[in-house]
């Protein structure tokens, strides 16, 4: 079979359908779906976010309301993690690659430092998110209970609730990154080598 | 709306459309899949209009849009949307040119197949070659360089020669 042949047939295929616009309602159709997009957008990032945007107030009536330094103290930290975590979620948003008028090749090399950021993310979530949140919250529960009479066990109890939770939350994240994130970026990586070979 | 903005991408759009469509079709699963996906290309090609600079031609430039578009569907990167994206004034209607004769249609079906059968790259490559792209504006869209990407279509076509032969 010849070039032109192949590109001929390739173009003429019978089973093609033919595109055609209501032209009256195209542009507003198109519209209306790029202001869905962005208002879904928005709810996402909301969404995301609700969870440390509803901590960051309540901890702060806390710290006013409880008279104990340490839970204070806990409070306080308990807020600036908030922030921290919503700078994160902003900055990973940031780096999702949205911009489709980049080269094949640039797309797919944005796409890989994207998974790869969310990859390291989630294998630390220890680090970052999990162990200040719950080493936190368990200064903030000492601050409230050791001077209660039986405070001691409610000291240790919430201790292991906290190691448990904390051994969740990594396990949890760990088997996210290897069943979502590594076969996409592995696909990614796949496909940057077959560009460029 | 920008006027000026609008004209271009209607313009552009009206001149590309079927071949737009060809290049969704070899990235999508079945019929339903090609059409979610073509009203996936046009409304993002729309959304990221403001960023066309003319430094590239507009066809070229959808061509870029098209292909990462059907790339992070292929990814997942982007979530199907199929709630999302529905545009009633876009009709797919079926082929109504002369028929094609028993042999070509059987030939087709072998190219498509074959196509199909390639990894993401190599099918954007090639579809672009047999869309009549030049080097030239194939390298753009691809990041690749000129010579990068003749080498890369004289492989991936002999690769398609041998699987249409081998099918047929």
């Amino acid at each position: 079979m010849m070039e032109e042949e192949l590109k001929k047939l390739w173009q003429s295929s019978p089973e093609q359908e033919q595109v055609k616009f209501e032209k009256s309602r195209f542009m507003m159709d198109v519209q209306a779906n790029v202001d869905r997009f962005h208002k879904s957008m928005k709810q996402l990032y909301l969404r995301e976010s609700m969870g440390v945007i509803i901590i960051i107030p309540i901890f702060l009536i806390y710290a006013f309301i409880f008279p104990q330094p340490l839970t204070k103290v806990a409070s306080g930290l308990i807020i600036l993690w908030g922030i921290y975590i919503l700078l994160v979620i902003r900055k990973t948003k940031q780096q999702k690659p949205e911009q489709y008028s980049l080269s094949y090749l640039e797309y797919l090399q944005q796409t890989r430092a994207y998974l790869e950021l969310q990859k390291k993310l989630r294998k630390n979530v220890l680090l970052w998110y999990a162990l200040p949140l719950l080493s936190f919250s368990f200064l903030f529960l000492v601050g409230l209970l050791k001077d209660k009479p039986d405070g001691k066990n409610a000291i240790i109890t919430s201790g292991i609730i906290c190691v448990a939770v904390g051994i969740a939350i990594h396990f949890l994240n760990r088997i996210s990154a290897k069943k979502f994130v590594e076969p996409k970026l592995k696909k990614v990586n796949d496909l940057i080598q077959a560009l460029e070979e | 709306m920008d006027i000026e903005l609008e004209n271009t991408f209607l313009t552009g759009l009206e001149r590309n459309k079927q071949k737009l469509l060809r290049i969704c079709s070899v990235y999508a699963r079945d019929h339903e899949d090609k059409k979610d996906l073509f009203q996936e290309v046009l409304v993002n090609i729309w959304k990221s209009m403001p960023s066309f600079k003319a430094k590239s031609s507009i066809d070229t430039w959808m061509y870029r849009v098209t292909l990462n578009i059907c790339l992070s569907t292929q990814t997942k990167l982007t979530k199907k949307k199929k709630h999302f994206i529905n545009m009633d004034s876009v009709k797919l209607s079926q082929y109504e040119g002369p028929p094609l004769t028993e042999e070509d249609n059987q030939r087709i079906l072998f190219l498509r197949s074959c196509i199909k059968m390639m990894n993401d790259a190599d099918k954007g490559v090639i579809t672009l070659y047999l869309e009549e792209l030049a080097y030239k504006d194939i390298a753009t869209i691809t990041g690749l360089t000129e010579n990068h990407v003749a080498v890369k279509i004289k492989r991936i076509k002999k690769k398609l020669l041998n699987c249409i032969i081998e099918k047929s």
